[in-house]
């Protein structure tokens, strides 16, 4: 049975006389993710921030395992006068990572997210596009068993965005369980096993809806236990279902791994430009 | 400890980059310059005194560094360290090392200005005990007035204009706090609230010389209210969380 890392049994919060969220129950399992969309105000971060010990629950309980070690992307980002590879470093040194190990993450992290010639720059000086990335950095910096994201994206340009969903989705497959607050359904369709709708104070579960404008592969699996080839950034997700894999990917970019999988002895079965939305 | 150091540093860097630190610090700087601009004077009377401003300059420092922390990034810390508490704690060190510097500016000062005038800037001789006297009552003293500075946080106490003035208030009224329990015995109850500014003023009134045991009270009282102070602060930001 997969451990569950993180649960809310019956949790209210409440500020004042105003109950913002009302007898939640959820749990989380390892390498997991549950997105949380609804309107501004409706309650995702104040239920982020309960999951991150940061915030009191009004009743209720929130539990994980002891020791797990948390990655939080919060929802806006201070703007000191420090610069994003100084700031970095000392999170990294915070979490107890080595320097020779850390600079080479910092500096792969910096590059991934095309952020290493501005490194050196104050964060004063930053774009808000810019800040974001530093924010999201500093939550990959180490390994998190549970990565609690209040809107990652915001602010981020197209490469950067992809950059994080391939990220996190490499976490996901290596067991972080992730909590994502968002409102960019592309992000969803590529990250969500489980969507919840938060209004009204309580959750409701909603369909991942898929992205608008993607293509999708039906492939027949060459054999028993077949692995689907790694390192394409476009995939948005992929399903089994029986001998047969759907693979998901952004429109127009599956070139490269529809060409690798025929290589590797995989049949197509069906192709199709799916719009939903 | 290494890790909640390493958290320590990172806030002073924010904090000295936020150039708060610059009024008290000039407070106290033109304080030494002033009080201090003629001499001789005398080593226990001027310790005393310098003492005082000493608090009252850190409770300004305390103040100002629990009013610049930024929520997000004491949010990341917690989560990074595994730990509220180490996270106050990091920020407890952090008033003890600015307390320590503060303390050691006051000293050095005059004692410099002695060692220039060979000698002649006290209205005695100076001994190792007074140096060590001395030293003790600013850093004590600095690091209480600091702890106490340091409560009026703004998860603790919203209203950053209230902050003020309660502050400043109970300083003034800890420095006179056995006058006003003498014409009002029931302030008395509520004065050890205030930090212990009175008890250095009448432990060392008209003394000639830092007396042991006036010396240690002195510091023992400092240092209670400082952890007492550094304890409730910890205790309400556990359950006034964010």
């Amino acid at each position: 049975m997969t451990e569950t890392v993180l649960s809310f049994d019956h949790v209210s919060k409440r500020f004042g006389s105003f109950e913002v969220l009302k007898d939640v129950t959820i749990s989380l399992k390892k390498g997991e993710c549950a997105a949380l969309t609804g309107l501004n105000g409706s309650g995702k971060t104040t239920l982020l921030k309960l999951a991150a010990g940061l915030a009191r629950v009004s009743s209720g309980e929130v539990r994980t395992p002891g020791g797990i070690r948390l990655g939080y992307i919060p929802e806006s980002f201070p703007r000191p006068a420090v610069s994003a590879r100084s700031l970095l470093r000392s999170f990294g040194r915070i979490q107890g990572m080595a320097p020779p190990a850390l600079d080479e993450r910092i500096n792969k992290l910096l590059e991934a997210f095309n952020l290493q010639d501005d490194a050196g720059s104050p964060l004063n000086t930053y774009s808000k596009g810019m800040l974001q990335k530093v924010c999201v950095l500093q939550a990959f910096l180490g390994r998190a068993d549970i990565l609690l994201l209040d809107e990652p994206l915001s602010g981020q340009d197209a490469a950067s965005q992809e950059t994080f969903i391939r990220l996190t989705k490499s976490l996901l497959s290596s067991g972080t369980a992730v909590l994502l607050a968002c409102h960019e359904k592309y992000l969803l369709s590529a990250l969500a096993d489980t969507v919840y709708e938060v209004g009204g104070g309580t959750l409701r579960a909603a369909a991942a809806t898929p992205q608008n404008d993607e293509d999708l592969y039906v492939f027949d699996l060459p054999g028993e236990g077949s692995v689907i080839p790694k390192g394409f950034d476009d995939f948005l997700r992929v399903k089994q279902e029986g001998a047969q894999a759907l693979i998901y990917c952004r429109h127009g970019k599956g070139n490269d791994m529809l060409r690798a999988l025929l290589d590797a002895g995989w049949r197509l079965k069906e192709m199709r430009h799916e719009k939903n939305g | 400890m290494k890790r909640t150091a390493e958290a320590a540093r990172l806030q002073a860097v924010l904090y000295l980059k936020t150039g708060k630190v610059v009024m008290p610090g000039l407070a106290l700087l033109i304080f030494l310059v002033s009080f201090y601009s003629v001499g001789p004077v005398d080593l226990v009377d001027s310790t005393v005194l310098t003492t005082l401003a000493l608090a009252l300059v850190m409770t300004w420092a305390g103040l100002s560094f629990a009013r610049a922390e930024e929520p997000i990034v004491s949010q990341l810390l917690q989560l990074k360290l595994h730990s509220p508490a180490r996270e106050i704690a990091s920020r407890a060190i952090l008033l003890m090392v600015f307390s320590l510097i503060a303390a050691l500016l006051s000293a050095a000062w005059p004692l410099g200005k002695n060692l220039i005038s060979e000698g002649a800037f006290f209205t005695r001789a100076v001994t190792g005990a007074d140096i060590w006297g001395m030293l003790g009552l600013f850093f004590s003293a600095s690091v209480m007035g600091g702890a106490f500075g340091a409560l009026f946080h703004p998860r603790i106490f919203r209203d950053t204009r209230a902050a003020w003035l309660i502050a400043l208030l109970g300083c003034l009224l800890g420095a006179y706090s056995g006058i006003i329990s003498n014409s009002i015995p029931v302030f008395g109850f509520a004065a050890w609230l205030l930090p212990p500014l009175h008890g250095i003023i009448t432990r060392f009134d008209a003394a000639l010389s830092f007396d042991p045991a006036a010396l240690a009270k002195t510091l023992i009282a400092c240092w209670a209210y400082a952890l007492g102070a550094f304890a409730l602060k910890s205790l309400l930001l556990r359950r006034i969380r964010f």
